[in-house]
């Protein structure tokens, strides 16, 4: 069906989680005076301009392009408790649970429509921070903005420190999997690694499974029934 | 079971170790067919690996890959047994064999992209039917040479009785592929009535069976009835919503006298319109206008 | 992986999602969600599509309203983006669906707890009882004075389908291979009739603590074990096992 994502490789389209993640609430200080929207989605506002107002994210980025509003970083994006979260991520093997299920694309649209809204204190530590590789996403808009610069490379390193360990991970399954805990993955990397390890799993769970398994003491039973059926059948016509 | 990784020859039986003897000889053969499903089995395994393997969504190493895969083919001690069982077995298939023109008329189906259609290969798939016939016609005189016999055909196990077997599962094979192919196209069919609406263009018109043409055409009137009850328009809105307006470019001629849900304007080559996503879309799925971003 | 609970600093988002779980379109985007990870087709919520149906049409005449009342622009398009938000939930849901019920038409047709799962709009699309066309049209007949719907005559996709492989192919086959449920008059069950993988691995969140789930079509040895799920972890598992949690609602598909 055209335009649906691809059931087998990846169950959601990057679109298609971006627009979940979009009704995650931010906090948003308005500048206009507006009455509560009645949505069918609930009921936001009243905005007031300087009083923060709690609006789904989408809500957000519709206001910030029309420039009514800008919206408040959440705090785990800011440069300190990235960095602490990235060092947690070094440390261990295990997921850090501080970042939100959608961090990677809560923190995708606010670059793209909010970078400016990312302000300097969340650059306090500037200096401590380990040396950052830049990844290529995208070319940035905001070269002059070091601080988005700054907490988008931070994001990446813990992505890519977190992606190393669901490969080591990977590597722990055996035959015996029949359930995987997955604690503290977020959308993003569930729906990326899902192709893989369904397929695993699925393979796993198929060659184990018993009546597949070609039992020497088993064929010759089943062998004469197909035998047995063919011409039988063929006679009645 | 009509999807795809049967009709890639995984399903059912494999003939590849029955290569075009007589059938009588082929009884003998008959023996080896539990070894001929291990190796079917084993196959299916390697390839459902590789196709996990060999997705594009975590780039591996290649150490860490054959880290894995060895680990995927040693945790299972029955799989160890398994692979020696199979071992003195060439996974190729023999070249003569029954089934060998349907097996290429699936072929060609899964030669062209996902959601690609070939041209229908009506030489083929008579050709194919033409040997279900003969399939058909050497298992009755097979079966009439058993009852001329004074045998029993129920219980009597000579090469006849398993000569027959071979004709009647060569027969199911094709029926298979037979059914694949046109079960497949008709999913294609489907999925062209969402994009293209319900006018065949004629560049896929000519690759289409006559058959195929008329089930287009019931598809896409089911279609309709089923959206107009539902009162919604389900071919629009593919991907999710942005802002309800969006930027677009002209790029062919559509002419004026088109009305759009909250204005009527004038398309010509080039101009660009601010447009609600809805009217636009299907403009732009038919390659007459592109959207600007940014 | 990790095994510690969540700590104070950032519950924002779980209070936010449950508070936000009373509204129908999160219950639609639930079943979204689920519709998509499943590989068998879940029961059609009627009382939820038809409650957002007046909504989203309650809505489209607010926003026309607005819009010929010449009020604020941009609250205007603010409710038309919820309004398309809505929308491409819903059309989604249903294409997700309808996809779905092309691929087995043939197995949803003849097993009854699947038929049942379907919309009525849906069951019209599909269509029931083709066996002959005598006896669908007797069948349909009996259905409108029963329905008392007018727009149920025609919708006979499975019968075009069905049409269509006996014309393209069964109908030049020898005679006892002519069934397109069957491989041959010898099969004893339908092994013609795709049918979902119920073995395929879902990714799957429960909303509250689960014990004693029976893993029983595991491998032999973990067989006997029960399993146990937290509130919130995510688990892949293999879909067969926690089929009748995802039915009765306890478990969400992600």
């Amino acid at each position: 069906m055209a335009g649906q994502s691809d059931a087998e490789l990846s169950l959601f389209s990057a679109e298609e989680l971006e627009f979940i993640a979009e009704d995650e609430i931010v906090d948003i200080v308005p500048n206009l005076k507006m009455g509560p929207l009645n949505f069918i989605s609930g009921d936001f506002g009243p905005f007031i301009p300087q009083i923060v107002a709690q609006v789904p994210l989408w809500l957000a980025v519709a206001l910030k392009k029309r420039g009514k509003c800008s919206i408040c970083p959440p705090q785990w994006m800011s440069v300190d408790k990235l960095t602490q979260v990235l060092e947690a991520e070094r440390n261990s093997q295990e997921m850090s649970e501080q970042l939100p299920f959608h961090y990677v694309e809560i923190s995708r649209l606010l670059f793209d429509h909010a970078h400016d809204d990312i302000p300097d204190a969340y650059m306090v530590s500037i200096k401590m921070v380990l040396p950052c590789r830049i990844m290529p996403w995208g070319f940035f808009k905001c070269f002059a903005l070091l601080s988005s610069v700054q907490v988008r490379s931070l994001i990446e390193d813990i992505r890519d420190v977190r992606f190393h360990k669901v490969e080591t991970d990977l590597e722990a399954f055996n035959g015996r999997t029949i359930a995987v805990k997955i604690k503290n993955l977020s959308a993003m990397e569930v729906n990326i690694v899902r192709p893989f390890i369904g397929r695993a799993l699925q393979a796993f769970y198929k060659h184990d499974s018993p009546e597949l398994i070609p039992d020497p003491e088993r064929v010759p039973d089943r062998r004469p029934q197909v035998v047995q059926n063919a011409p039988r059948r063929q006679l009645r016509r | 079971m009509l999807t795809r990784n049967r009709i890639d020859g995984t399903g059912g039986f494999l003939f590849s170790d029955l290569s075009k003897h007589t059938a009588s000889t082929l009884a003998t053969m008959i023996h080896l067919r539990w070894r001929t499903e291990l190796q079917l089995r084993l196959r299916n395994f390697l390839y459902t690996l590789g196709q996990s393997l060999h997705s594009d969504s975590l780039s591996f190493s290649r150490h860490k890959r054959r880290l894995l895969v060895n680990r995927l083919c040693f945790c299972s001690f029955r799989l160890r047994r398994l692979r020696s069982i199979l071992s003195p077995y060439s996974l190729q298939p023999l070249l003569n064999m029954y089934g060998r023109k349907a097996c290429e008329l699936v072929k060609e189906f899964a030669s062209v992209g996902k959601g690609q259609l070939t041209q229908y290969n009506s030489d083929l798939f008579e050709q194919v039917v033409a040997e279900c016939s003969q399939h058909h016609l050497e298992l009755q005189s097979l079966i009439r040479k058993m009852q001329e016999e004074g045998l029993d055909v129920q219980t009597a196990r000579n090469a006849d009785h398993y000569g027959a077997l071979i004709h009647h599962l060569a027969l199911v094979r094709n029926k298979r592929c037979l059914m694949a192919y046109v079960n497949n196209r008709a999913e294609i069919i489907r999925s062209l009535v969402w994009k293209i609406g319900s006018v065949l263009p004629k560049e896929i018109e000519e690759k289409l069976s006559h058959t195929e043409e008329e089930y287009f055409n019931k598809y896409s009137g089911e279609l309709k009835k089923y959206m107009s009850k539902m009162e919604l328009d389900l071919t629009v809105d593919m991907v999710p919503p942005k802002d309800p307006y969006i930027k677009v470019r002209v790029l062919d001629d559509i002419g004026d006298g088109i009305v759009l849900s909250d204005k009527t304007a004038n398309f010509a080559r080039h101009s660009i319109h601010f447009l609600k996503r809805t009217d636009a879309e299907q403009f732009i799925s038919r390659g007459l206008m592109e959207e600007l971003t940014g | 992986m990790a095994s510690s609970s969540m700590d104070g600093s950032i519950p924002t988002m779980d209070e936010f999602e449950a508070l936000l779980s009373t509204t129908d379109v999160e219950l639609l985007k639930r079943a979204w969600r689920s519709e998509k990870a499943s590989p068998e087709i879940l029961r059609y919520d009627t009382d939820l599509v038809s409650r957002l149906t007046e909504q989203i049409q309650l809505m489209e005449e607010t926003v026309e309203e607005k819009s010929t009342s010449g009020a604020d622009p941009l609250s205007l398009s603010l409710y038309q983006m919820d309004l398309d938000r809505t929308l491409f939930l819903l059309r989604s849901y249903l294409r997700v669906r309808i996809q779905k019920i092309e691929k087995y038409m043939f197995h949803i047709r003849k097993t009854d707890e699947l038929w049942n799962r379907l919309s009525k709009g849906e069951k019209d699309f599909t269509s029931r009882k083709g066996s002959s066309n005598l006896h669908a049209y007797a069948y349909r007949y009996y259905a409108s004075l029963v329905f008392e719907s007018n727009e149920f005559s025609c919708c006979r996709c499975i019968e075009d389908l069905k049409q269509h492989l006996e014309e393209s192919v069964l109908s030049k086959l020898p005679e006892n291979y002519q069934s397109v449920e069957k491989q041959s008059v010898i099969s004893e069950e339908d092994d013609m009739v795709p049918e979902p993988r119920l073995d395929t691995f879902v990714l799957c969140r429960s909303k509250e603590y689960l014990s004693g789930i029976q893993l029983e079509d595991g491998p032999v040895d973990d067989r006997s074990k029960l399993f146990e799920m937290e509130p919130g972890v995510l688990y892949f598992i293999c879909y067969k096992s926690i089929k009748p949690l995802v039915e009765s609602g306890k478990i969400d598909l992600l």
